[in-house]
């Protein structure tokens, strides 16, 4: 089994494809739907777009309980809308399930304590993306000191550094001593040495196997991560899966897309 | 299989894994890649890119079986055509590398846009390639080299803060390979994207190819490019050491896609490219 912390639908088409090659490898897909209409997502979409996301989401999930851990997205810009719609989707489902933030705001921001609070009251992982840009940032986009800092702030939420913060030495230093961020390898060009120095800063048992999967990225360029970097095998189980269902089955679930997974695996 | 893009050497911001000629060719025997196109990684640095192509020459000499070499020619500096000759009759040359957005010579000239989107012939007669850029190109037709034509090595956003290089616009090399149809070109790192944009906008040329390293992604890339591209114009190429050779090698293999076409693009296209 693998588990997928970051993937990414947005049509019929990327649906069909990548559970069918999500099924072939043995992978369980953590999918939050930033976009439904083929465009490339707002950075500060409205309560409206978000939900109609999450309506995408919860489709999918429901369809492919084998297969799919949903990922509720929120744009905490507006946070007592956000509050609201996370908690009729949380309460609504009773499987694994987390959470994501892109570029609403920052994730030191002030306005997400109360989301903070419910996240971790539910246990939900929240995928939060991060970048580091020499280029430049995005309005909005969470580096990788912000992401310290809010993982200092809220250790009783457990974090996926999404992207690792993209510039991996970035990430991998901000994420030392803070146990509560799991760095997401998903996103970026599949570049030599990218898990071996998560692995060296944060450590094998903080690292989690993420794809960014149609952001554009794939498995495979995303899985030679794992499978090219020069660690103990033992560690790319951790990575691959250990790490991330250690985080879900702290869930009380009804049902578990784990079991799910294997019972489909068995058939 | 075989890489038809790879690198010999030392990166300036950061240790590789696989930089030396035998740590690349343990990996390689991991991987089942019998042989590398490889260039000097240090000439897209070094201002005298002689002094890389001296050492490739004697690496490839030590692993003739093993190891094609690819010598990079800057054309933005003196006399480089002096480089060229001595690379074609020294070293017997057949494959080259160019960097342009490293070296600093754009292939276009700048403020040009481009005014028309007619026939291929009309290239020949309005291209905008600067003098260097056309000058380097006729050489290489004149010997029938294949020319490495590389967009970038890794993604811009990462890059040093004092050392930002955008990549090399598809533009500059559809300009390129428009005007000189009769050149073999292998565009090295181009996404998903670019290789579609480039293979459309050259008007699907024959001499035309495509190394797989950095299409990594969406999730049915490899298949969408064999549809639209056709696989007897993709390879398999890693960019190693920059990045894990699995990444290209691994998206091929995995591809829903026939076993012919995977046969091609491993080793069949590269066989026939590089006349191995």
């Amino acid at each position: 089994m693998i588990i997928d912390v970051h993937s990414h639908v947005k049509n019929d088409h990327e649906i069909t494809v990548s559970l069918r090659k999500a099924r072939r490898l043995g992978v369980i897909l953590c999918i939050n739907v930033l976009n439904s209409n083929n465009n490339y997502p707002p950075t500060l979409p409205t309560p409206e777009y978000v939900s109609a996301c999450n309506d995408l989401t919860f489709k999918v999930a429901s369809a492919n309980p084998d297969c799919v851990i949903p990922m509720w997205y929120l744009n905490p810009y507006h946070p007592e809308e956000m509050e609201a719609e996370l908690l009729r989707r949380v309460k609504a489902w009773d499987g694994h399930q987390g959470a994501k933030l892109w570029t609403g705001v920052k994730a030191n921001d002030s306005r997400l304590e109360d989301i903070y609070r419910i996240f971790a009251e539910y246990k939900l992982p929240v995928l939060q993306h991060t970048y580091m840009a020499v280029t430049g940032n995005m309005p909005g986009e969470t580096n990788p000191f912000e992401m310290r800092e809010a993982g200092l702030r809220h250790p009783d939420v457990s974090f996926f550094f999404g992207h690792s913060g993209s510039d991996m030495e970035y990430g991998a230093k901000a994420a030392q001593g803070v146990p509560n961020l799991f760095m997401d390898i998903g996103g970026g060009d599949a570049t030599n040495g990218y898990t071996e120095t998560l692995v060296e800063h944060a450590g094998a048992d903080r690292v989690v196997y993420g794809s960014d999967l149609n952001a554009p990225r794939s498995f495979m360029s995303q899985l030679a991560k794992v499978y090219g970097a020069d660690i103990p095998e033992e560690e790319k189980e951790l990575i691959l899966w250990r790490n991330a269902h250690g985080i879900f089955t702290r869930q009380s679930v009804a049902w578990s897309q784990f079991d799910r997974h294997q019972a489909a695996a068995g058939q | 299989m075989i890489d038809a893009n790879a690198y010999i050497g030392e990166w300036p911001f950061r240790r590789l894994n696989h930089a030396t000629p035998d740590a690349l060719l343990r990996k390689m025997d991991t991987l089942g890649i019998e042989k590398a196109v490889v260039s000097r990684l240090e000439n897209v640095f070094y201002k005298d890119v002689m002094v890389g192509n001296r050492e490739l020459y004697e690496i490839a000499q030590e692993h003739p079986d093993r190891f094609v070499p690819a010598y990079t020619i800057n054309s933005a500096m003196p006399c480089w055509e002096l480089d060229f000759t001595r690379c074609v009759e020294e070293y017997g040359m057949r494959n080259l590398r160019i960097h342009p957005n490293y070296h600093q010579f754009t292939l276009l000239e700048p403020h040009t846009t481009r005014v028309m989107d007619a026939s291929l012939e009309a290239y020949a007669q309005y291209h905008m390639l600067t003098s260097n850029a056309l000058a380097l190109l006729e050489c290489i037709k004149t010997h029938d080299l294949v020319v490495l034509l590389t967009l970038t090595l890794e993604d811009s956003r990462w890059h040093h803060w004092h050392v930002k290089v955008p990549p090399v616009t598809t533009t500059d090399a559809v300009e390129a390979i428009c005007t000189f149809p009769d050149v073999r070109f292998l565009v090295c790192t181009g996404r998903y994207a670019h290789i579609a944009d480039i293979w459309r906008r050259s008007y699907k040329n024959d001499n035309l190819y495509f190394d797989v390293s950095r299409v990594q992604g969406p999730v049915d890339d490899i298949e969408q490019l064999c549809a639209q591209v056709g696989a007897d114009h993709l390879l398999l190429g890693t960019n190693c050491p920059i990045f894990y050779p699995e990444s290209a090698k691994l998206s091929i293999e995995h591809a829903e896609i026939t076993d012919r076409e995977k046969e091609l693009m491993l080793s069949g296209n590269a066989k026939r490219l590089f006349a191995l």
